[in-house]
């Protein structure tokens, strides 16, 4: 007994050794992350499927950044989900948008807070003691009860660049904020999570799917309506996921640039999509469609989905029906009257290595589960951008996936099996200007099951060389 | 703190300790200086009970807003913070569970993962309790909280305490020997 309970104090000590992260000035601030409950949503959540597990909902992330100039409209009108009318458009002059409408057979009652789109924050306490006029929520929706969602989308303007970046509920960093897009030189910004990590690594992937559905194209006019400061064309993000329940839906758009591609997988065509170049990616069991739209500005479609499509066109918004967008997109594309089993979300069969800390361990064990919901976490910008700095990795189909966040441009991360590399995935920039260097490794079952396997960061230019994971005696 | 020995005829057999706790006073000063002082005690302490350092802290960042709203109205912030995140917690670890539960009857193939980690068997162990006993074993352990504070909290008797703890040890040990 002795042994147990002094393990037990260590243990507890060790545990309790965690980093806060959030201010006073957090606390101060804690209504900018407001979150509203959702009045009856856990019963209708529950006879909408939630008790029988299944995945039903819609997650939109969006995260828009303004342009030069651009005049830009507070977006949100919202309607019933029940109808396949739009839920959200913008109306930016000028500005190439998608628009997107929500399935028409969602089950009523999963929109709980559509009515709160748009709905300013007011009597808000002032940012750092500042009055803030130009902070506005568009949204904000959230389940707080004792359901397994917990859903918090919101949208945020801030018109002085010095407040920026604020720290939200939801913002990269905090527990459901892993998904979280967002733009640090911008101000604005949306997001739509999930408490996937409540429900344990081994469910990430499914949880990922568990996700209740906002609104698309969150665009924000501040009050006084001067111009925002522009960034690049490259942090211009414009993320949104729809994730697939037991009926087959399977939706998903998200942001792109070249430096923050997807992982193309071989074979990877071209197509038009209204006059846009569009790239078509095969990946896992879905066709990924990116497409510009605006200049250096890629939305990034994937393939099997049950969700109509409106595409931005010179002349303006434009609903592709179904025969168009199969052209568009491929084969991949179906529309179901009839739900059609869809492969679900890829269930990580998670790999861990060692951290340097054993008391890491859980801690990694829980964040790779939430990280490796298959390639999406990683080749959408949700996942690593807004995650942890934690390397991760994730043997599905074959292949070895690693991410890890990396310090220099000309770090690279090497696959070793028995000593051999066997692959190599070099360091790149995300939109965020954070350092990624993410890929697969083909290895087969065999090779993986024989072979002792370690992933290593290593550096030529400056010698360096560091294991991130021995992998080995961990069995897919 | 007093502490009273019994007969000396019973020391060698068994020791007894009676601890009576002076009325801490209720806490006098900005919130600011209680932010300072209790913050990262709070995030641990959720940490502990909810086993998620990113719920954790927001758990405890929920406590610290809930307290600034009613700064000038509670008597006794200290308290009242710790039962927030507590209870906060507790409430989480229940929503955990539920989530668990449902999303177990999904036909879903995840292989577990082997971790060769001292303490894992130990730290798996603490998270098969359930939140009561997580609670309890939290902050008897870690707060070193007496059993009667713990009863006060969980709002039963000292006895149930007791109780909970001793089958949580016992729970532990059996999933750590396994």
């Amino acid at each position: 007994m002795i042994d147990l309970e002094s393990n037990l104090r260590r243990v507890l000590a060790e545990d309790a050794a965690v980093p806060r992260t959030f201010t006073l000035d957090d606390v101060r601030n804690g209504h900018v992350a407001h979150v509203a409950d959702a009045k009856g949503l856990r019963g209708r959540a529950v006879m909408a499927g939630l008790a029988a597990a299944a995945l039903v909902g819609v997650g939109i992330w969006t995260v828009a950044r303004q342009g030069d100039n651009r005049v830009i409209t507070d977006a949100s009108t919202s309607s019933s989900p029940t109808t396949s009318e739009p839920v959200a458009t913008s109306s930016a002059s000028g500005t190439p948008r998608a628009r997107f409408f929500l399935p028409a057979r969602l089950p009523e009652g999963l929109y709980p807070s559509m009515a709160s789109i748009g709905s300013p924050i007011e009597d808000r306490p002032p940012l750092n003691g500042t009055p803030v006029a130009g902070l506005r929520e568009l949204r904000s929706v959230s389940d707080r009860s004792e359901t397994t969602l917990r859903v918090v989308t919101g949208s945020f303007v801030l018109d002085d660049p010095a407040l920026a970046p604020v720290t939200i509920h939801g913002a990269p960093g905090r527990a459901d904020a892993r998904r979280a897009v967002w733009t640090e030189k911008g101000f604005t910004f949306a997001l739509l999570t999930t408490s996937s990590a409540e429900f344990g690594a081994d469910a990430r992937a499914r949880a990922e799917a568990v996700m209740v559905g906002a609104t698309l194209e969150s665009i924000v006019l501040p009050p006084d309506g001067r111009a925002i400061p522009t960034a690049s064309p490259d942090d211009w993000y414009f993320s949104a996921s729809y994730g697939p329940d037991t009926a087959g839906m399977w939706f998903s758009v998200s942001s792109y640039n070249p430096g923050d591609g997807l992982l193309p997988s071989e074979g990877a065509v071209e197509r038009q999509v209204n006059g846009h170049q569009a790239n078509v990616f095969s990946m896992a069991d879905r066709t990924l469609v990116s497409w510009e739209i605006a200049p250096g500005v890629h939305a990034v479609l994937s393939g099997s989905f049950d969700a109509q499509v409106a595409l931005d066109t010179a002349a303006g918004f434009r609903e592709v029906d179904d025969a168009e967008v199969k052209k568009l997109f491929g084969s991949n594309y179906y529309r179901n009257d009839v739900p059609t089993p869809v492969p679900a979300a890829p269930v990580p069969k998670a790999l861990i290595g060692r951290l340097p800390s054993d008391r890491e361990v859980v801690s990694l064990y829980e964040m790779v589960g939430q990280h490796t919901i298959g390639y999406d976490s990683l080749t959408h910008d949700g996942g690593m951008i807004g995650g942890s700095a934690r390397p991760v990795v994730h043997f599905q189909d074959d292949r070895l996936l690693v991410a890890a966040y990396v310090s220099e441009s000309d770090d690279v991360v090497e696959v070793v099996a028995n000593d051999v590399v066997v692959g190599q995935i070099s360091g790149r920039a995300t939109p965020s200007d954070t350092l990624i260097a993410y890929g697969t490794v083909k290895m087969s079952m065999d090779q993986w099951a024989t072979q002792v396997v370690k992933v290593r960061l290593v550096n030529d230019r400056l010698g360096t060389s560091s294991w991130l994971f021995d992998l080995s005696g961990f069995t897919p | 703190v007093r502490t009273k020995e019994p007969n000396a005829r019973f020391v060698s057999l068994v020791r007894v300790t009676v601890v009576t706790r002076k009325p801490i006073p209720p806490f006098v000063g900005t919130f600011d200086e209680f932010f300072d002082r209790h913050a990262d005690e709070m995030v641990s302490l959720a940490r502990l009970i909810t086993g998620s350092v990113e719920s954790a802290e927001e758990i405890a960042q929920d406590a610290f807003t809930v307290v600034y709203q009613r700064w000038d109205s509670v008597r006794d912030p200290v308290p009242y913070l710790r039962s927030t995140v507590i209870n906060r917690s507790r409430s989480h670890v229940r929503r955990v569970v539920v989530g668990r539960e449902k999303l177990r009857s999904i036909p879903h193939d995840v292989q577990e993962v082997a971790l060769a980690e001292p303490d894992l068997a130990l730290r798996r162990a603490l998270s098969t309790l359930n939140e009561r006993q997580r609670t309890a074993v939290v902050l008897r352990f870690w707060a070193d909280w007496s059993e009667t504070q713990i009863a006060s909290e969980l709002g039963c008797r000292n006895g149930t305490v007791k109780s909970l703890l001793s089958r949580s040890l016992e729970q532990l040990r059996k999933a750590v020997d396994q």
